[in-house]
């Protein structure tokens, strides 16, 4: 099987307005695909399209290699999922939430319920309704009662939404356990570029429906020019430095005291010596990479997704 | 189905909660079965024969449950997708169709099970007091046990047909109040006395309720999985 999940010309419409525009997502058993998008432009669609619970228009969603039609629903024991925000029967304390949840999978370990809850951290709560816990808590309940049946697929809409910044950070440890660890594909959405940027193999970026581009992040890391920034009162000595000592010719002065140098091959290090051995005073030296920011604002048209 | 059933038992607290309820409310219609029947303010007429206290307790349970049966089908229907649990629920591997059947079957069978446990109760309870009153001079025979316990099964059975019917008018805006007040409305047209009469007794009144509830039930399941969940 060489995709988890896939998607194929997925669209969907209500009342003839396009929110989900023929979509081709190829998530690859394993990794962690990091789903961005501004607010708006489908992420929870598509999700819930996946966990069959909105139907496409047209188009269709592949899992563990079969498409989902009316009737399926072993595959869904395979999957654990979270869309939008969890919800939990209020009355009921996590624990009992988390039982109920075993059943309806068919997964009967009785461990299983109290091991997931204290991979997230919750294994101290009591019997206390679910209605009295934080939005945080819930969030993180969310995440153990989505992990506890040991899924292969999880679909994560959102997960980081009402966490303070040691929640994410935690959170994150947890996604790069259950990747590494347990093997598990998932599948996180976020309009958070910072936060995709840290755990996600592979970026979907979608915009208005559509996907506006699928790829590694380490083809995206790649793809950045760096440059070495270089900010001296003395350019023109150093820019000659530069052009006849250093034998560089990709550089350019951007401002009356700044170079920016493009060559790939030479070292901040090297600059540096060459600049003490001329002796030519530098303010600054740095190498510098254009933010992800930038490289999605530009696939979105501008519109802020960080 | 029985599996699922259970687990809706569990996720709703229905023991808790409902059975407290009903308890209530039989011991509510056990003591003014008893009041009616035994404590005559003037020497009334009324009551006097085993047909009349039949029809008497009959409409009570059957009143009480209907409109109780309402609060049940928000609890497990109209509140499953008010509070969005429903888009877990639906993320199971299990079909729509058989976890709403589930549900519908369990109103179903608590409207006709509240009904005939309250009848049988209450009746009893009459029978016991007389016993030692003599308030009532009928001799009851078993023939006469038996035609009215036929005519309770039957009550009840249309009863829970019409069980269904709130759900139509609670799932259209996902309404608590509008599901109560629709069961109140069917209990209040049905049971409203013109003179000498009740709408309920007409047979083909309650069977067309009933069928109606049935239908309205089938139509929310047939077409359950291609909706989409918003």
């Amino acid at each position: 099987m060489e995709y988890i999940l896939r998607t194929q010309q997925l669209t969907k419409a209500y009342n003839g307005h396009e929110v989900v525009r023929q979509v081709n997502m190829n998530i690859r058993p394993g990794e962690i695909y990091g789903f961005l998008g501004p607010n708006g432009a489908g992420k929870t669609t598509v999700m819930r399209m996946i966990m069959n619970l909105v139907k496409p228009t047209s188009g269709e969603v592949e899992l563990f290699g079969q498409a989902i039609t009316g009737h399926s629903y072993e595959m869904f024991k395979r999957m654990g999922s979270i869309i939008e925000y969890p919800v939990f029967y209020d009355k009921l304390s996590a624990r009992e939430n988390l039982m109920l949840h075993g059943e309806y999978m068919g997964y009967y370990d009785p461990d299983a319920a109290k091991e997931a809850l204290e991979l997230v951290k919750l294994g101290n709560l009591d019997n206390k309704p679910v209605k009295q816990l934080s939005l945080g808590m819930k969030q993180r309940l969310g995440i153990a009662r989505a992990i506890m049946t040991r899924p292969e697929l999880l679909i994560l809409d959102e997960p980081i939404n009402g966490l303070d910044p040691a929640g994410i950070r935690e959170l994150r440890e947890i996604f790069r356990m259950l990747s590494r660890e347990y093997g598990m594909t998932l599948l996180i959405s976020s309009h958070i570029l910072g936060e995709m940027e840290q755990i996600a193999d592979t970026i979907g970026v979608i915009h208005q429906g559509r996907l506006a581009e699928e790829v590694s992040m380490a083809a995206i890391r790649d793809q950045q020019t760096a440059f070495i920034e270089l900010v001296t009162a003395d350019t023109t000595r150093a820019a000659y430095v530069l052009e006849s000592k250093l034998n560089l010719g990709n550089f350019k002065i951007i401002e009356p005291n700044t170079i920016r140098i493009y060559d790939g091959d030479i070292t901040t290090r090297e600059i540096g010596k060459m600049m003490a051995l001329e002796d030519i005073e530098l303010d600054s030296l740095n190498k510098k990479q254009h933010s992800l920011e930038d490289y999605f604002l530009q696939l979105t048209g501008g519109e802020h997704i960080a | 189905m029985l599996k699922l059933m259970a687990l809706e038992f569990r996720k709703h607290q229905v023991v808790d909660v409902l059975f407290k309820g009903v308890g209530l409310a039989m011991l509510i219609i056990i003591t003014f079965a008893c009041l009616l029947v035994f404590v005559d303010l003037e020497e009334s007429v009324s009551f006097n024969t085993y047909a009349d206290i039949s029809d008497m307790i009959l409409i009570f349970t059957k009143s009480t449950f209907l409109i109780f049966s309402s609060v049940l089908l928000c609890r497990l229907v109209i509140n499953e997708y008010k509070n969005g649990t429903i888009n877990q629920l639906f993320t199971y591997p299990v079909s729509r169709k058989k976890l709403m059947a589930a549900k519908l079957a369990m109103v179903f069978l608590f409207t006709f099970i509240t009904i005939v446990m309250t009848y049988v109760v209450t009746g009893a309870i009459v029978l016991g007091i007389n016993h030692y009153t003599g308030r009532i001079q009928e001799v009851l025979t078993g023939a006469m046990v038996m035609q009215y316990l036929l005519n309770l099964v039957i009550n009840a059975f249309w009863s829970a047909g019409m069980s269904l019917i709130p759900l139509f008018f609670g799932m259209r805006h996902k309404s608590v109040p509008a599901t109560i007040v629709s069961s109140v409305f069917i209990t209040i047209i049905l049971s409203s006395d013109f003179g000498s009469f009740q709408l309920s007794d007409f047979v083909m009144v309650s069977v067309g309720f009933a069928v109606i509830g049935v239908g309205f039930a089938y139509m929310a399941i047939r077409n359950i999985e291609n909706k989409d969940i918003v």
